[in-house]
């Protein structure tokens, strides 16, 4: 599946199957490993990296799984594919540090992808579409027994895997959910929240990473622990955790649908009639819209609506992604118009169906 | 790397020698090191003190040329293995290597204390296993015969093959979950 074909389909992983995806977009875990013959990759020069990228790029095949995945050396891609990339989860903006070489494979329901040359000398994610902790665990768990055949790890038995960064020695495993928490936010119950995941180890960021902001009410909830905890015990943890903050979030909607019940529909009312009509639109406008028709589905109204449309109305209105399905460099203002017209095309579509 | 001075051993220590603000830096092995800084009178800095350096760059010390000579020898640990000094690690946060965790192992408690509240790992243990990888090798081998065998119509010696990769994802206990 090369990239051009990408902008075609939605990545199994925002389907909106799965549990309670209207609160949880998708789940993710994600492994750093490295390879014991050599250095990190900042400590290699360009020759020695390209070996190791020689090297994941050939033996990987050998593993069934992978045997029909896309390689991607990243200084074949333009800029505009690069950002693509990015905003499909598929790599990291820290992938472009040694842009050279680097690569990336992914199979092509876009659920596992393996960074070559990041930070560590393997980033190994899996994702799936809503809450489903245990499943994306087992698998990149399972990936990963079979990536440490076909060559030797940096392990050592006393502090466990070997990563650049020391806050991912040991299991080197991070678990992450992408949720949706607009109850939250409006009922201003943010500040106790991250005071809360502080005291758990749990991290938490806006959709594009460290500093963003939280658009659309979209969060990044992830685990920091990768000492002093065994891998079950960090996801049963980890899971208890979400279902806490589901909780909160629940309750949190009830009080919205309760005495504030007129403000929320017209909130909710006024952000479809501006998805369905605006003629120029920024992706921000368009993320704090969408999640008003999130919350609505959740809540049961518009129930003509999929979520699986609001994710694709999401993911796909993107800068780069607006830019590949209109195929042309656009600049801002055309992008907003593009935009606008792609999602008023997408909701029509939609209510033609039901 | 090896010790710039006997070129013998690895090198496990960098000495800077800073003379009237000017640095020079040295990667030596324990015993040459040892030695360099015995020919010296200044007291040895050692590696618990690294930030010393920055002392050394007063500017009344790089402005003035009137003052006294100044000479000193700040000692740092050293990765031997990919020659990344502790100081480094502690400003950048990152190890170079597999080997820094062992060359910086006695402040690694501390650091990971601090990061994770303990320093236990409690992970799985990770063992490669050869012969799983021997099997993998074989079976990509096998692969690329049976399409030659296929392009050529020789299905009963394709079917052997076929037959022989089957067996081998029983062996890795791979065959319903590739
Ligand atoms: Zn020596
Ligand atoms: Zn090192």
């Amino acid at each position: 599946m090369g990239i051009q074909s990408l902008i075609e389909q939605t990545p199994a992983w925002l389907s909106g199957e799965g549990e309670y995806p209207e609160l949880v977009i998708s789940s993710r875990a994600r492994l750093a490993r490295n390879l014991r013959a050599f250095h990190f990759p900042s400590q290699l020069d360009e020759d020695e990296r390209q070996r190791v990228l020689e090297i994941v790029r050939d033996r990987i095949r050998m593993i069934p799984l992978f045997q029909d995945a896309t390689f991607v050396a990243v200084r074949d891609l333009s800029e505009l594919d690069r950002q693509f990339l990015i905003e499909r989860h598929l790599m990291t903006r820290d992938l472009l540090k040694y842009a050279d070489t680097a690569g990336l494979i992914y199979t092509e329901d876009e659920t596992i992808s393996v960074l070559i040359n990041e930070e560590d000398h393997l980033r190994i994610q899996v994702m799936a579409s809503g809450l489903a902790l245990r499943e994306v665990f087992q698998r990149v768990l399972d990936i990963d027994r079979k990536l440490g055949l076909l060559w030797p790890y940096a392990f050592h038995p006393e502090f466990g895997y070997l990563t650049s960064c020391p806050t991912n020695t040991g299991l080197g495993l991070r678990l992450s959910i992408l949720a949706h928490l607009p109850g939250i936010v409006l009922t201003k119950h943010v500040d106790p929240l991250l005071k809360t995941l502080v005291k758990r180890r749990v991290g938490i960021r806006g959709l594009y990473g460290e500093g963003s902001d939280f658009y659309g009410n979209i969060f990044q909830i992830y685990t920091q622990e990768t000492l002093g905890v065994t891998e079950e015990e960090l996801l049963e943890r980890f899971q208890a955790t979400v279902d806490e903050i589901l909780e909160s979030e629940r309750k949190a909607r009830k009080i919205l649908t309760g005495k504030l019940k007129d403000v929320l529909m017209d909130r909710i009312e006024r952000a479809r009639a501006t998805l369905e009509h605006a003629r120029l639109i920024s992706f921000d406008e368009t993320a704090q819209l969408v999640s008003f028709l999130r919350l609505a589905v959740g809540l049961g109204y518009y129930l003509d609506l999929k979520i699986r449309t609001l994710n694709e109305l999401l993911l796909f209105s993107q800068p780069a992604h607006i830019q590949k399905l209109f195929g042309q460099d656009l600049d801002p203002r055309e992008r907003d118009q593009k935009r606008a017209s792609y999602i008023r095309a997408k909701l029509q579509a939609e209510a033609h169906e039901s | 790397m090896l010790c710039e001075k006997c070129g013998l051993k690895e090198a496990t220590v960098k000495l800077v020698e800073v003379i009237d603000g000017r640095r020079k830096v040295l990667r030596l092995c324990e015993i040459c090191a040892e030695e360099v800084a015995l020919a010296i009178p200044q007291p040895l800095v050692t590696e618990g003190e690294p930030t010393e350096t920055e002392a050394i760059f007063t500017p009344g010390e790089e402005e003035g040329g009137v003052q006294p000579q100044t000479k000193r020898i700040i000692r740092e640990l050293v990765c031997p293995s990919c020659g990344l000094s502790y100081e480094t690690f502690l400003k950048t946060m990152r190890f170079g290597c597999a080997d820094c965790y062992k060359a910086f192992r006695e402040n690694l408690e501390v650091l990971f204390k601090d990061l994770h509240g303990t320093a236990t790992y409690r992970g799985q243990r990770y063992r490669r296993n050869r012969k799983a990888y021997r099997l993998l090798k074989e079976k990509a081998k096998l692969e690329s015969q049976l399409e030659v065998f296929i392009a050529q119509e020789q299905f009963e010696k394709a079917a052997e093959i076929r037959d022989r990769i089957q067996e081998i994802l029983k062996e890795l206990g791979w065959e319903s979950n590739p």
